[in-house]
């Protein structure tokens, strides 16, 4: 125990005081959160204008904005127009003291736009008023045709700076999650995940152990007593421990980049479905270290491990967009490795996953991932892997 | 004199592929680098092995320091077998080749306790140990510098110090002078001669004569993985005229 503790430390001490090998393990975390946040802002464009030609949209708005027919609207239905769209959308107006009564219809789906203009909206644009009319829109993310007229209209006053939109603070989502952005989530989660985490394995892996290889520094770990399955479970264990740390880097960095990703739209995941993706990642992440362990182990030096490496993120990435093609969600993928665990990332954000699933999908990972590790030691154990 | 090391009959045959074979116009496909060697290394003795390039040197090295088996032979430490599951009896081993090399990234003091609890040596022990050796090599100057930043020669003083961390019985250095200055040489044949005052049983592989001449006591020439003559060096230079030429006479019959 003792000699996998110091294989585990040396790691640590390495990684922990090099500021290369730092930057190489904290990374993706970074670049997570800045293309997250990218992803967001083209999101924003590319959701809002997906108008059901046929659809007749159903707004209420206020009736205090000093307009009958203020210009907003008209802007919406030249919009529509534009884009070919023959449904006929149909405008009420409603007291502001009724807004409740007016969500609640948004809430059953009898309404798909709520507008609240600021008292004297349209008489108090462009005059120098102490503070700018404001005007406010609630939707129901979990209604497509509401997500549609919200991202519409947000998008037609995102021009304007004579006003400001949804000062008033309250959330503009009175539904559910959204549908939209929990289907998108359910095909881009596995994909930046599992390409995220796999360069971190990348950039840790094949240095640490063919890296070790080839500087000769191995061989002089593997004269001392030591017996293969100890340095095996020690590189295998810091390598892990490093790799959930850049996981929590990027977990850390997909955290803070959803204000900017989800302006306007939300996504709900009960406690369990956290849990469960939690678990997801930390079981992808052990099978990730512990192949890039034995290829590692395998190849005689840094290069011939990436070289061997580096196309299985190909095949990664081509698992992880299989949820946009194949339906992973009948139990018999929960049977075959990798694919589960995406299967289980990918359904979480448009399903409930049975527990079944899950915890097939996990124990087969842990016992995947002890395969790895066995064909590892096996490796240490050869001399023609070891010396050439 | 008390006989730390026993090699018995010693063959390395290493698997030859498809590829590899056509290279070396063979149609076996096995390369047999060691073929039945044998030699004894008592304590305080110093043991050369001398050949050329390819005459299967490291190899025998590393099937003593238990880094890989031999196919057929056997290695006997103070009458224990070694094979590769005792990995207990590689703590009796300090081994140094010019391929093992100490991390650039951590300094001698951190490699130095990293090693000794590979080891399996007391903290308190450990420390003692190290600080006696640092200053017998001059190294607790630079105990705290990354091994990246030290000189070729202090580099190699590291090494040796590194190599007798766990205290071993027998000493096995393959080209332990191979690419050093003058100055780093002469610090490895002092230690090398200390060690075997020491009582230490030493066996080097080298190609330099003069080290031979300097420091062995028993030789023993490898040629194409064959032990060509093998024996007490001062008989055999005696018989031959020095080291050197005895080489050449069993080099040149040989070929």
């Amino acid at each position: 125990m003792k000699r996998i503790l110091a294989i585990v430390k040396k790691e640590f001490r390495r990684y922990f005081t090099d500021p290369r090998m730092l930057a190489a393990l904290f990374l993706p975390g970074i670049l997570i959160f800045v293309l997250y946040t990218v992803i967001g802002e083209i999101v924003k464009d590319v959701v809002a204008p997906s108008v059901e030609p046929t659809y007749s949209y159903r707004i209420a708005y206020s009736d205090n904005s000093g307009s009958p027919a203020p210009a907003i609207l008209s802007a919406f239905d030249a919009y529509l127009a534009g884009t070919g769209h023959e449904g006929e959308t149909a405008y009420v107006t409603y007291a502001p003291e009724a807004i409740e009564e007016q969500w609640s219809l948004l809430e059953k789906g009898d309404l798909d736009l709520v507008i609240r203009f600021s008292n004297d909206f349209e008489l108090d644009l462009g005059k120098l008023t102490p503070s700018k009319p404001n005007i406010d829109f609630f939707y129901n993310a979990s209604r497509s045709e509401s997500e549609t007229a919200y991202g519409v209209f947000t998008s037609l006053v995102s021009i304007y700076d004579g006003y400001t939109v949804n000062a008033s603070g309250e959330a503009p989502n009175v539904g559910g999650q959204s549908f939209a952005m929990n289907s998108l989530m359910a095909f881009i989660f596995p994909m930046v995940i599992i390409s995220l985490l796999y360069s971190s394995c990348l950039s840790i892996c094949p240095e640490s152990i063919a890296g070790e290889k080839e500087r000769g520094t191995l061989a002089s770990i593997l004269v001392t007593p030591i017996k293969p399955y100890e340095f095996a479970a020690g590189k295998v264990i810091s390598l892990t421990v490093l790799s959930v740390l850049s996981g929590i880097v990027s977990a850390l960095g997909t955290i803070a980049s959803i204000p900017m990703m989800l302006s306007g739209f939300s996504i709900n995941l009960g406690p369990a479905a956290i849990v469960g993706l939690f678990f997801c990642i930390i079981a992808i992440l052990l099978m990730m270290v512990s192949l890039a362990s034995f290829v590692s182990a395998f190849a005689k030096s840094v290069k011939e491990a990436t070289s061997y490496l580096g196309p299985l993120s190909a095949v990664l990435i081509i698992l992880a967009i299989l949820p946009m093609m194949v339906d992973l969600s009948p139990i018999g993928f929960a049977f075959v490795p990798f694919i589960n665990v995406i299967g289980c990332m990918s359904s979480v954000f448009v399903t409930p996953v049975p527990l079944a699933y899950w915890v097939i999908s996990i124990v087969e990972s842990l016992l995947v991932s002890a395969f790895f590790v066995y064909l590892t030691v096996r490796m240490f154990r050869s001399e023609r892997a070891m010396f050439g | 004199m008390e006989t730390c090391l026993n090699a018995s009959h010693l063959i390395k045959r290493f698997p030859l592929s498809k590829k590899q074979a056509k290279e070396r116009n063979t149609s076996s496909r096995f390369l047999t680098a060691v073929d039945d060697v044998s030699f004894q290394v008592g304590r305080g003795e110093i043991y050369a092995l001398l050949g050329p390039n390819g005459a299967g040197k490291t190899t025998c090295l590393r099937m003593i320091a238990g880094l890989i088996s031999p196919t057929s032979g056997t290695i006997e430490i103070d009458g224990k077998t070694l094979t590769k599951s005792t990995d207990s009896l590689r703590g009796r081993i300090g081994f140094l080749t010019s391929e093992l090399k100490l991390d650039p990234f951590f300094t001698p003091n951190y490699t130095y306790a990293f090693l000794s609890t590979l080891y399996g040596i007391e903290e308190e022990a450990m420390k003692k140990k190290r600080d006696a050796l640092f200053a017998r090599f001059g190294i607790d100057k630079f105990a705290e510098t990354r091994i990246s930043e030290l000189s070729t020669g202090m580099k190699q003083k590291c090494s040796l110090a590194m190599s007798i961390a766990g205290d071993p019985e027998l000493i096995v250095y393959d080209e332990p002078t191979n690419g050093l200055d003058i100055v780093a040489s002469r610090a490895v044949e002092d230690f090398l001669a200390d060690e075997k005052a020491a009582g230490r049983a030493i066996v080097i592989s080298t190609h330099i004569f003069s080290l031979v001449e300097k420091l062995a006591d028993r030789v023993g020439f490898l040629i194409d993985g064959k032990m060509a003559l093998e024996g007490v060096k001062a008989e055999i230079a005696s018989a031959h005229g020095s080291i050197e030429e005895a080489f050449f006479d069993v080099y040149g019959g040989e070929k």
